[in-house]
């Protein structure tokens, strides 16, 4: 019986363990799977010595669709997946919470809105969402070459649904991304992401 | 009936108008928007120059919808005013009411689920002149339910200038009391503490009156950010003047902040607010 608990015990720490490996900055980006858009299985070991970038949407968010329809985050895609970089756009609503999407229309939203992601991940139990505690679209991520994460927050300085905010506020991510890629530290790290609620 | 009896009853019509007019004016237009409804109100009936008094945005959310506190929680985003004054006129910053805590899954948010007036003071100049002042307001806010509206509302609210003692009227006496209650008082401290491990905040306060002894229920409502997980219930314990507050360190977390503040809310009646340096 003590083997037995003792085991059982050791068996509690490890889950314990694994369930802790939550996402931390300038820890190593926890490790994830989930199915693109077209079916294909994506995991982050696909994308050894890249940078990768997560970006969590829902395309009914006003706060997301402030940064859609002012065309910001189709050009933060197309600039940086045009230097190799993989952006991928995750969509954490549950089925039949606002945003949910089959794949069909997670396609059709990424060509009527010009989007440029290198992916689009539908993850509607949240398991990847819980796991980088992804809390409101949309949150940014920037994973290093390395699979350090080095940027989780927000898209960018002002906290508002209003498009004319845009071209005021500093945008973290696209200043993550210059720093990281000039060899430098991330100098705002860690903000706080601000939108809706990820519809779990 | 003859033309005589027209005019009359025109005039009458007049009259009742004009008579309505000064109640009205106390209060902008409702501004009905998804979800919402927006007014600007006045706590007195004229402004004074040379004195303080104060406005306030109602708004008043549809059933199962909420709009946020400043520090929203997870998620969402508090309402923010823009003002247009006549010169000699200031507005100062939100008093904000203390909010309810409303969960969405594993997250948490803070804000008002029923009608919340947020009331404004109002300096007002002794050079200030003439027979009204005119408040312009522009007022924007999030309100959800599950999913969110933004909204905006442009306010007008006209206010006869008086040197006259400003009276207050009954019905909107009462919005005020009930937000001026909901003021939480700065909790004079004898102490505190915050300790931060890998996995929790350990924050301590030591009040300089047993103000903690009668408390049925207590609730804490961090106002800093990055600190501590507000999706994980805080664990509190507390006794006369002392308050234990364990609660999930935050995701995001990067160093103690310079300064620790939140609410603690005493049976939803009263809110202290503790600020300190760790």
């Amino acid at each position: 019986m003590k083997i037995l608990s003792a085991i059982a015990l050791a068996l509690t720490c490890l889950a314990a363990n694994i369930g802790a490996a939550a996402a931390a900055i300038n820890q190593p980006a926890p490790a994830f799977s989930a199915l693109d858009s077209y079916g294909n299985r994506v995991s982050l070991g696909d994308y050894a010595d890249k940078m990768v970038i997560l970006e969590w949407t829902n395309h009914l968010c006003p706060f997301v669709q402030k940064h859609y329809d002012s065309g910001s985050m189709q050009a933060l895609q197309k600039k940086y997946t045009g230097q190799g970089v993989v952006w991928l756009s995750v969509i954490s609503s549950a089925e039949g919470k606002q945003g949910h999407v089959s794949p069909e229309q997670a396609n059709q939203l990424t060509g009527s809105r010009e989007a440029m992601p290198s992916a689009v991940l539908i993850d509607a139990e949240g398991k990847m969402g819980r796991l980088y505690g992804a809390k409101t679209t949309p949150h940014m991520y920037i994973i290093d070459r390395q699979g350090i994460l080095r940027y989780m927050g927000a898209i960018d300085s002002i906290r508002s649904a209003n498009t004319a905010d845009i071209p005021r506020a500093t945008n973290y991510l696209d200043k993550g991304m210059s720093e990281l890629l000039a060899g430098r530290p991330v100098s705002e790290a860690v903000t706080r992401a601000y939108g809706c609620t990820v519809k779990y | 009936m003859g033309i005589g009896s027209k005019v009359l009853r025109g005039l009458a019509c007049l009259v009742s108008v004009a008579l309505a007019l000064p109640l009205q004016a106390l209060t902008s237009e409702v501004v009905r928007q998804p979800h919402i409804r927006a007014s600007l109100v006045s706590q007195a009936d004229s402004l004074q120059p040379g004195s303080a008094t104060r406005v306030g945005l109602l708004l008043q959310p549809d059933e199962h919808w909420h709009v946020y506190w400043r520090n929203p929680g997870d998620s969402g985003m508090p309402p923010s005013l823009q003002w247009q004054l006549p010169a000699g006129v200031e507005a100062g910053a939100i008093e904000w009411p203390f909010p309810e805590q409303i969960p969405v899954q594993h997250l948490m948010n803070f804000g008002y689920s029923d009608d919340v007036l947020l009331p404004v003071p109002l300096a007002v100049a002794g050079s200030v002149k003439g027979d009204t002042a005119v408040l312009s307001l522009r007022a924007s806010w999030l309100v959800c339910r599950e999913t969110c509206v933004p909204g905006t509302a442009q306010l007008r609210l006209s206010l006869p200038l008086s040197a006259a003692p400003a009276g207050l009227d009954a019905e909107r006496a009462a919005l005020f009391e009930r937000a001026l209650a909901r003021q939480p008082r700065p909790l004079p401290l004898l102490g505190a503490s915050a300790e931060v491990g890998s996995d929790t905040v350990a924050i301590d306060v030591f009040a300089a009156e047993p103000v903690f002894r009668q408390a049925q229920r207590l609730e804490f409502i961090p106002a800093t950010e990055g600190l501590v997980e507000y999706g994980q219930a805080a664990q509190l314990r507390w006794r006369d003047n002392l308050v234990q507050i364990r609660q999930a360190r935050s995701l995001t977390y990067t160093g103690l902040p310079q300064a620790v503040e939140g609410l603690l809310i005493v049976d939803r009646q009263q809110a202290w607010r503790v600020s300190f340096t760790p």
